[in-house]
């Protein structure tokens, strides 16, 4: 059984120690790429990055910048290390939510360095609950080499119009449903459409809806996507506030999420999805 | 067909669909020149459905039967879809109240698919393409207006009634008399009767806008069934209508908003468990098996005719995995579609197969489908019949099933025939039971082949 | 044997209806036991610690019934034990937890339908003169006095620590997130008001504490002052606090040091008493 711990006085011999009087941030933004059991967690100066993947051809990353709490204190080498992020967020959601709006519990993180657990510290209304929770050997996050340059076409849209189109889908039905992305200079510009064995669906999205902000496409662009990889964007798209959606000559999907924060800071989501094999399809 | 529907109504027409799932597997659309059925039968055959929405129902509404300009013969397409990729289309209410504007049907029959489409806020179209399972329709034989008993009450007084029995309760009787009704759960052969629960609600007759119950009576049926109309009348705060007459009888619930929409629910209901023996036992005519084939009076009476028919020795439990009892004995007394396709087909693959005699039930039909088709219906001067024009099936789409795949003694059925000639596996249909039976609409044709 | 009794009550007919609710969630089987001043709900598991039952459950009947009379075996034995099926019983009261008016009134009675039973009528209000009534039949099976014995009230266990948990609702939230990392769950206290929940696995240990708490005055000198600890299942602990709809005025956890742990829930008239041995591999 852990003690009760009290780093305060070795903050400096710790490579990574995190304050935060609101838990539920960084709650929030670890649930939305939680859909598989574990997660990458990179420490610089800047802040952490949390990357989640899966198959391949799927990956998550969630950015908690360092001005985004407290306190943070990082050596500066970067560190590394694996964790199953299921048990660090029950970790963090000890609590089970505020009972009353605005109260949140604080949160204390220390990683000790290669080998230690990270350890956590929460407190809500004078209870205490100490974490410890063991870390691995980080693997290789994929590397998509998104790059500005090759971006072929970008749109910009309030995100819970692309949460409703996607939560629509039946991800349920037989077969292996794929979703065909189509975006545009020329009509009809952004069509989303779902092949399955038993329909097929297009929603349509003109340029000029109220929902898109940014519309800039150089050419016709069709690519698709097995829709099961793209279910675990729902999850940031219902907390994120817009979305910015860009293709790149290879056909690989870049989502990147924007969501405000309770106390109005904007951190970012990014999300990357591999396309399917093209196929001779009437 | 095309429609559109006005956003106001998106959500009635949506709960019927998901009212419409709770029943069958697959949703039957069917036009005509004043507006367009949704219909729906169980797997079975012991419930249907049918919405009827009217042409006022829509901003706008054309059946594509083009009217008087069109041939003799030519009618609307009519066909049926996947229940499942239809309820997913409408699958949320909540989104589609909040985001569609207006919503566009039609019905491709060189495409063979059903179009709906959403135009919605913000510019944003979404279309659906739901591929026809069968050009072919849908259905029932009943009649309101010879029930004897009718009941009618808003729908919150049965929805709240029937709350009180178990959400897995499967059936239940309606005991009515002059002065109440009583419902009990049906606890027929469960596992351990003695250890159910048994409810019992009584609702006074004071409860109904409308009660007029000239005999006891006592009909069970299932609950679930009665669930799904309930669920799509309460809301708007409809009435619902209940017609019957006695057990062994199908028991109708209707909601009717003419001329916009109306919805009929036609539910089997159980025998009497003294007759059941005797119809089953009459030697009557059979249109899928031999007549005096000797009826063994064993657990599957059913079997031995089926077995006859299908010259080959089957295993005897086969049939009755199908159904349980109560919906072998309720089966039998909804016409239906599978009913003409098994005859049809009968006559094709099976020269033995006796010719149905004089006073067979006239809504089987015959053999020569292309030729009743343009014949009109023209039984009854009762507007609230529910007699249909008679239009068969398009033997084209139908699958064929071959004879060599069950010859093979000791073979269990294959699944398509057990599909196709499932009304084999249940006891005998006598076609006395069906109401309007003594009704010929159309006689019967010599000429089988 | 005869057994009546009316309750008019629909707060009363709501805390009955919980209360059958946890015993349901609790256990397959139980034995309802009537005299004449109280309604027993009996959970007995073979095999428990010290032969003491799982759960005990004693109602005040004066405080729900309005009318009440039972006839036992006998005089000097005015008792009746029943045993039921408590889901059966739960599922019948449900329907009142749903969206329709209230209940006018629930009779309670021991009836001989087909078999043995515990009818429930209830008296709905309705849009004619008469009331709408629902019958409903729970089949029971009446207990023989030679068996009574194993149904005897439970004697206090000897405990080493004992203390007045926090709210109910604070306590259920971290079992329910431990529930995910765990299946045995460590309870310590000591005399003085210190409570640690706690999990410890291969990959996560948290621990969760609370000071400050109330101490029962039990009126023994057994007060050690050390801290004492048991370990038991969590998923039968948090069956038990799923229903923290009970809301009980307070609750004691005592704790016999690595044999049980005995939660004592205090209410106006109904007291429940839940015994959860020590896991047998921790």
């Amino acid at each position: 059984m852990s003690q009760l711990s009290h780093h305060d006085d070795n903050n400096e011999d710790y490579p990574l120690v995190i304050k935060t009087e609101n838990a539920n941030t960084v709650l929030q933004l670890l649930r939305a790429i939680n859909f598989s059991e574990m997660a990458t967690v990179i420490g610089s100066p800047e802040g952490l990055r949390v990357v989640v993947e899966e198959g391949k051809c799927i990956q998550a990353s969630a950015f908690l910048q360092s001005q985004m709490f407290q306190e943070y204190h990082s050596q500066d080498d970067v560190v590394t290390f694996k964790i199953n992020l299921n048990v660090l967020v029950e970790c963090l959601n000890i609590f089970g939510g505020s009972s009353l709006p605005g109260v949140a519990p604080s949160l204390k993180m220390c990683y000790g360095g290669y080998g230690s657990p990270l350890s956590l510290v929460l407190e809500e209304a004078s209870v205490l609950t100490d974490c410890n929770i063991r870390t691995q050997e980080a693997d290789d996050t994929l590397e998509f080499n998104f790059c500005n340059t090759s971006v072929v076409n970008k749109i910009v849209m309030r995100s819970e119009c692309l949460r409703d189109i996607f939560s629509e889908f039946d991800y349920n039905c037989c077969g292996v449903p794929v979703l065909e992305i189509l975006t545009s200079p020329d009509p009809p510009y952004f069509r989303l459409s779902t092949i399955s064995n038993m329909s097929t669906s297009d929603t349509d999205i003109p340029k000029d809806s109220d929902m898109i902000e940014t519309f800039s496409c150089t050419k016709t662009m069709r690519q698709r996507y097995k829709l099961a990889l793209l279910r675990p964007s729902i999850k940031p798209l219902t907390i994120a506030q817009k979305v910015l959606l860009r293709t790149d000559e290879r056909g690989i999907l870049c989502l990147q999420f924007m969501v405000k924060m309770e106390d109005n800071h904007i951190c970012f989501v990014e999300f990357f999805c591999c396309p399917e094999e093209e196929e001779e399809i009437e | 067909m095309k429609c559109t529907i006005p956003g106001s109504n998106i959500k009635v027409f949506g709960r019927a669909i998901h009212s419409l799932a709770r029943i069958g597997e697959e949703l039957y659309v069917e036009p005509y020149p004043t507006g367009v059925y949704f219909r729906a039968v169980n797997s079975s055959r012991s419930a249907f459905a049918s919405f009827h929405f009217g042409s006022r129902f829509f901003a706008h509404y054309n059946d594509g039967s083009g009217g008087q300009q069109s041939a003799a013969g030519e009618e609307a397409v009519k066909c049926k879809v996947s229940m499942k990729a239809c309820l997913n289309v409408f699958k949320s209410l909540v989104t589609l109240v909040r985001s569609v504007e207006r919503s566009k049907l039609f019905l491709d029959g060189e495409e063979a698919k059903l179009g709906i489409q959403f135009i919605c806020k913000y510019g944003i179209v979404k279309s659906y393409n739901l591929p026809f399972i069968e050009c072919e329709t849908l259905h029932a034989a009943y009649d309101k207006t010879s029930c004897t008993n009718y009941i009618k009450s808003q729908a919150q007084v049965l929805s709240k009634a029937v709350i009180n029995f178990q959400s897995n309760q499967e059936e239940v009787t309606l005991c009515v008399s002059s002065n109440k009704i009583v419902i009990r759960t049906f606890v027929d052969d469960v596992p351990d009767p003695g250890k159910a629960i048994h409810t019992e609600l009584t609702l006074e007759a004071g409860e109904f806008d409308s009660y007029n119950i000239p005999d006891d009576c006592e009909v069970t049926f299932c609950l679930k069934e009665l669930r799904a109309i309930l669920a799509f009348a309460e809301p708007i705060n409809l009435s619902v209508a209940s017609y019957f007459t006695e057990p062994g009888n199908p028991i109708i619930f209707a909601v009717d908003n003419h001329p916009m929409f109306e919805s009929t629910f036609v539910l089997a209901t159980m025998a009497p468990k003294s007759n059941t023996q005797a119809s089953r036992n009459k030697a009557t005519d059979k249109h899928t098996s031999k007549p005096g084939n000797g009826q063994r009076s064993s657990a599957s009476p059913s079997c031995s005719q089926a077995a006859s028919w299908m010259k080959t020795p089957m295993p005897s439990t086969s049939g009755l995995k199908q159904a349980n009892s109560s919906t072998v004995r309720r089966s039998e007394q909804i016409t239906n579609i599978s009913n003409r396709f098994d005859e049809s087909r009968a006559r094709l693959s099976s020269p033995h197969n006796s010719s149905t005699r004089g006073n067979h039930n006239p809504q089987l039909g015959n053999g020569s489908a292309r030729h009743l088709s343009t014949q009109p219906v023209t039984h009854t001067n009762n507007v609230n019949a529910s007699q249909l024009e008679i239009s068969l099936p398009n033997l084209d789409v139908v699958n064929k099933v071959t004879e060599e795949e069950d010859v093979i003694p000791g073979t269990p059925p294959s699944k398509r025939a057990k599909f196709f000639f499932r009304r084999c596996f249940e006891s005998t249909f006598d076609p006395t039971t069906v109401p309007g039976h003594d009704r010929i609409l159309a006689s019967d044709s010599d000429d089988d082949s | 044997m005869k057994f009546r009794g009316k309750m008019v009550d629909i707060t009363c007919i709501k805390q009955f209806s919980n209360i059958v609710s946890t015993v349901a969630r609790l256990s397959k089987i139980c034995v309802l036991r009537i005299t004449k001043e109280h309604v027993y709900f009996i959970i007995h598991e073979s095999g428990a610690v010290e032969s003491s039952p799982g759960l005990w459950a004693e109602l005040d009947q004066g405080h729900f019934f309005n009318e009440f009379h039972v006839e036992g075996v006998s005089q000097e034995d005015n008792q009746i034990f029943l045993e039921l099926e408590p889901d059966k019983l739960s599922k019948t009261l449900n329907s009142f937890k749903t969206a329709q008016p209230a209940p006018r009134s629930l009779k309670v009675k021991l009836t001989r339908k087909h078999s043995p039973c515990l009818t429930l009528e209830v008296e709905l209000p309705s849009l004619s003169v008469h009331a709408r009534t629902v019958v409903h039949d729970v089949p029971v099976t009446l207990i023989p006095r030679r068996q009574w014995h194993v149904y005897q009230e439970p004697e206090m266990p000897q405990f080493d620590s004992s203390v007045y948990l926090p709210p109910l609702r604070q306590i259920k939230h971290v079992v329910d997130r431990m529930k995910t990392l765990s299946q045995h769950i460590t309870f310590s206290a000591n005399r003085r008001g210190t409570l640690i929940i706690s999990v410890s696995t291969d990959v996560v240990d948290v621990s969760t504490h609370f000071k400050n708490l109330s101490v029962p005055v039990w009126g023994d000198d057994n007060d050690t002052g050390g801290t004492h600890s048991a370990t038991v299942d969590i998923k039968k602990l948090g069956l038990l606090l799923q229903g923290s709809q009970i809301n009980p005025t307070k609750v004691i956890c005592n704790i016999v040091a690595n044999r049980m742990v005995h939660m004592f829930l205090l209410h106006d008239d109904v007291t429940l008493q839940y015994f959860l041995p020590a896991a047998t591999n921790t």
